[in-house]
């Protein structure tokens, strides 16, 4: 059966949809298994027949462009309403993208430009439009803001890569899986191991009890625990007590600990590392960029009270509080690390220290295809960016990384990571030579990422003071 | 009883639009609106920015052509401090221009056009869309992807990225092609003469099946706005030139253009109301995009388009005022796209290193930078300050220029359709795909 979803443009630029739109051949396998309901760009469907849709009906929903106008606030909202799983697909959606950059002006500044002081306008006395049309909101504020968002697909555009990759990853996810599944028996069902000293019995953590039933069983049969990679099952088996128990008597981390119980919340709920979003729903990746996002809450257990995050992710109580601990226990862990990559890991350039030479502004000269730019003297943003578009600029284009992933996990703010980055770098520099290069950071270091950023903000409390 | 007629939002558009009409007691049209609801205010926030870094910002203004919205500022502030580029640096700016008009081009036809053709205007709305032209004729729909593929990586091969490139930079363009990947599409780029050889034909079958249509409904005067060199159909450099509604050809150059082009600002449309000033507004509206540029060409660039322009010229005669030619200007426009790309590709200039000027002073001055967008002419203003520092912008954008001549085209049609009835008595053909 084809799943539904549908496709919102807000003020944007249609070029993450081009970008989607560019696997052109590659499009044909993806297209049947889509019911496109709304996608005014491509299909004829109109808003009224999204308005008529039922609450939470579509299954994917994904939202590209920022919340400039009234209107584009207001279809947020009816996206969130209409759709089970909301995807912000580009910085736009993410961050908000240079049209974030308008946050540094006030609104009254932004409509007397464009309609009452351009040079070509002839009327006398020109006001700003308000007939049949939405209204212009004070600032932008990001997506994320203003209702709860699942996934998010980086780039300004995501490659096509990426964004095909999330569709079909999406797509397995609300699937119906592969015919063998049995959600309503578990690993341990058919389990050579069941009565015969199993790995609970030897104390060691194997998920089989709280997993689908449906695989080959290649990892108990050959010596190896179970890591849940058929997800949650709707019915623990008995042995479920088992784990919990052992998994109990774990107070803090140690290195292996942590490696499984990592292995397995990955395996279990998460995205599997096949792309570079961000998807809210795998509890690993959220732990690592929203830590705080998370309710804890103390349940009882054999051994006495215990804290666990708060996630109602399988709606089966044993299953929820032995995921809740095992958060708990990474959540404290001060070693865990989710890997972020920057842009500049994936980079072909040549690199020493990135120490620069001269700072240079970009049209001078010509740099080397072959050197990090950083040490040409040229402003990159690689290092304080996330990684997921192959470096296209520094290596395909001879032009530094503008940064239009946005920063990598752990970083609230790119262009203040960029500044102290650049300062520890440039620390023998003489500051009158660098400001030359940096006189416009907002532009520079938050060219995407302004309304989701420190600076950002500042425009936006001013706003509320006042 | 007064009736509104709303379509909201305008589909099989790149960007935020209705439609109104407004028809009275008396059954006669009122009112005829085309509301663009959305804009972002680039004008402003490119100010402060640095002048060389406007070009990595404004792509964003559109995701369909923002390699016009990546060069045409580039050359706006390369006209603002003095610079030359390099012959190579053009060469591969004209080739980057054609890849997107090309790709651009066959995706508007197929995708956003051809539904309604290949369809019929009374299709069913859930299938009248190119997913369904893919399905039911799977032959054509393959063709296009494959032409649009080849744009789409031609571009990305020049300009980095095919959405929003980065290697356009003042002074020329920041690396030539590689020759292997010149090779590539050169391998590639008669099979592509091939298919566009095809979708001409498939077009022209389309012109004669709807020409009751073209030739009755939607014909309105108005004046053109289109870019040549020396006369010469050209997207990449050259004069506005304004065609009238009687035909006469006016050449103006691009530092003129305020003498030229008026802006009023409506109260139901966030985008603006274009003019030819010496004619005042609302009788000097005029129209850009594709038959815009046909209209004001004397000839095309390549031969294969310019014997597609007579054969236009022949039919429809010297001008045309038909909004449903447009469709067929783009094919001559298509045809001239990868002529172009092929010769550009066979000069050796393609893969000359020597594609940038590297001795570069920003300086105080007012630049303008003109292209063709694939949706109409394209002009960036900008004013740098001493440190090279954008102190202001204006943009006069492509799609921008043809909002009024849309509203005025529509009030036209609306009248033909709901006073005169004139669908009554057209002649349909039978849909290619039912
Ligand atoms: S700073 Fe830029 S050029 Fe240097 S390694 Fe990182 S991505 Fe590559
Ligand atoms: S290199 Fe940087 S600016 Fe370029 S596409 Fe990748 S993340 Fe975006
Ligand atoms: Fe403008």
């Amino acid at each position: 059966m084809p799943i539904p979803v549908a496709f919102m443009q807000l003020s944007s630029c249609w070029g993450c949809h081009q970008s989607l739109l560019n696997a052109h051949l590659g499009l044909l396998p993806i297209l049947p298994e889509l019911d496109i309901v709304y996608w005014p760009a491509v299909v004829d469907f109109k808003h009224e027949s999204l308005e008529k849709r039922e609450d939470g009906s579509i299954v994917v929903g994904f939202i590209e462009g920022v919340a400039r106008t009234k209107q584009d606030t207001a279809n947020i909202k009816l996206m969130r309403k209409k759709c089970a799983i909301i995807v912000a697909i580009g910085a736009c959606a993410c961050y908000g993208s240079v049209k974030g950059l308008a946050n540094l002006f006030d609104k009254e500044d932004l409509i007397n430009r464009k309609f009452k002081e351009v040079e070509s306008i002839t009327d006398e006395d020109p006001q700003e439009p308000t007939v049949n049309v939405p209204g212009i909101e004070d600032y932008i504020i990001n997506v994320k803001e203003i209702v709860d968002v699942d996934v998010f697909i980086p780039g300004c555009p995501p490659t096509t890569e990426n964004i095909i990759a999330a569709i079909s990853y999406l797509l397995t996810l609300v699937g119906e899986g592969p015919e063998s599944l049995d959600k309503n028996k578990t690993v341990c069902d058919n389990c050579k191991l069941f009565d015969k000293g199993c790995f609970l019995d030897q104390g060691k953590l194997c998920y089989g009890p709280i997993t689908a039933a449906g695989c080959d069983l290649m990892c108990p049969h050959n010596g190896e625990i179970c890591y849940g990679c058929f997800k949650p099952t709707n019915k623990p088996s008995e042995k479920a007590k088992q784990l919990q128990e052992l998994l109990h008597n774990i107070e803090v981390l140690d290195n292996e600990s942590a490696a499984n119980l990592q292995h397995f919340l990955d395996l279990y709920l998460g995205v599997a590392n096949i792309t570079n979003f961000y998807f809210r729903g795998d509890l690993l990746q959220r732990l690592a960029y929203e830590p705080d996002s998370f309710v804890v809450k103390e349940i009882e257990t054999d051994k006495g009270p215990k804290l666990v995050l708060d996630t109602s992710t399988t709606g089966n109580k044993i299953l929820d509080n032995i995921i809740g601990y095992s958060l708990y226990l990474l959540k404290n862990d001060p070693l865990f690390k989710f890997s972020s990559k920057t842009v500049c890991s994936t980079c072909e350039r040549e690199v020493v220290d990135k120490v620069p030479t001269d700072l240079k502004r970009d049209y001078e000269g010509l740099p080397t295809m072959d050197k990090c730019f950083l040490e040409q003297g040229y402003i990159c943003l690689g290092p304080v960016t996330q990684a997921g578009c192959g470096t296209i600029c520094p290596n395909k284009a001879n032009a530094p990384c503008l940064g239009c992933y946005g920063p990598p996990v752990g970083i609230e703010d790119q262009g203040s990571k960029f500044i102290s980055t650049l300062g520890s770098l440039c620390a023998d520099k003489d500051p009158k030579e660098i400001m030359r290069v940096i006189k416009d950071p907002a532009g520079l270091f938050n060219r995407f990422t302004l309304a989701d950023s420190i600076l950002g903000h500042r425009y936006h409390d001013k706003m509320e003071d006042n | 009883m007064v009736k509104e007629i709303k379509v909201e939002p305008i589909t099989r558009l790149e960007g935020h639009g209705g439609l109104r009409i407004v028809i009275g007691d008396d059954g006669k049209v009122k009112d005829a609106q085309f509301n663009v609801t959305s804009t972002r205010f680039f004008e402003k926030f490119c100010e402060g920015r640095y002048c060389e870094h406007v070009p990595r910002i404004t792509p964003r203004i559109c995701g369909i052509c923002p390699i016009p919205h990546h060069l045409t500022p580039t050359k706006a502030v390369e006209d603002a401090w003095g610079v030359e580029v390099p012959e190579p640096a053009y060469k591969l700016r004209q080739l980057l221009m054609n890849a997107k008009q090309y790709s651009s081009h066959v995706l508007h036809f197929y995708a956003l056009a051809a539904p309604d053709f290949l369809l019929g205007p009374f299709a069913d709305p859930a299938l009248r869309n190119v997913v369904h032209i893919i399905n039911k004729m799977p032959d054509v729909g393959a063709m296009a992807l494959k032409m649009m593929d080849f744009g789409q990586k031609l571009c990305a091969d020049i300009g980095g990225k095919s959405v929003h490139p980065i290697s356009g930079i003042v002074g020329g363009m920041k690396k030539p092609m590689d020759e292997d990947a010149r090779d590539r599409f050169l391998k590639q780029v008669d099979e592509q003469i091939e298919f566009t050889k095809k979708t001409v034909e498939i077009g022209l079958k389309v012109v004669e099946d709807y020409w009751d249509i073209i030739a009755n409904v939607g014909v309105v005067p108005t004046y053109y706005l289109g870019m040549t060199k020396n006369g010469v159909h050209d997207i990449y450099d050259g004069d506005i030139r304004i065609v009238t509604p009687d035909g006469e050809k006016i050449d103006y150059d691009i530092h003129k253009y305020l003498d030229v082009l008026g802006e009023h600002i409506p109260d139901h449309s966030y985008a603006t109301h274009m003019y030819y000033k010496p004619a005042g507004y609302p009788e000097g509206i005029y129209r850009a995009n594709t038959l815009a540029m046909i209209n004001a060409a004397d000839k095309m660039a390549t031969p294969l388009a310019d014997e597609a322009l007579k054969a236009f010229r022949e039919r429809i005669g010297p001008i045309s005022h038909h909004t449903f030619a447009y469709h067929w200007a783009r094919l001559i426009e298509t045809v001239e796209a990868i002529e172009l790309v092929k010769n550009l590709l066979e000069d050796p200039d393609i893969v000359n290193p020597d594609c940038k000027t590297l001795d570069i002073e920003p300086k105080e001055g007012i630049g303008i930078g003109v292209t063709e967008a694939p949706r109409g002419l394209l002009l960036y203003n900008i004013w740098s300050d001493a440190d090279g520092i954008c102190k202001k912008l204006n943009l006069l954008v492509a799609t921008n220029h043809n909002i009024a001549g849309i509203e005025k085209s529509l009030m036209h049609t609306a009248k033909q359709v709901f006073e005169d009835k004139a669908l009554e008595g057209l002649k349909l053909p039978d849909p290619w795909i039912k």
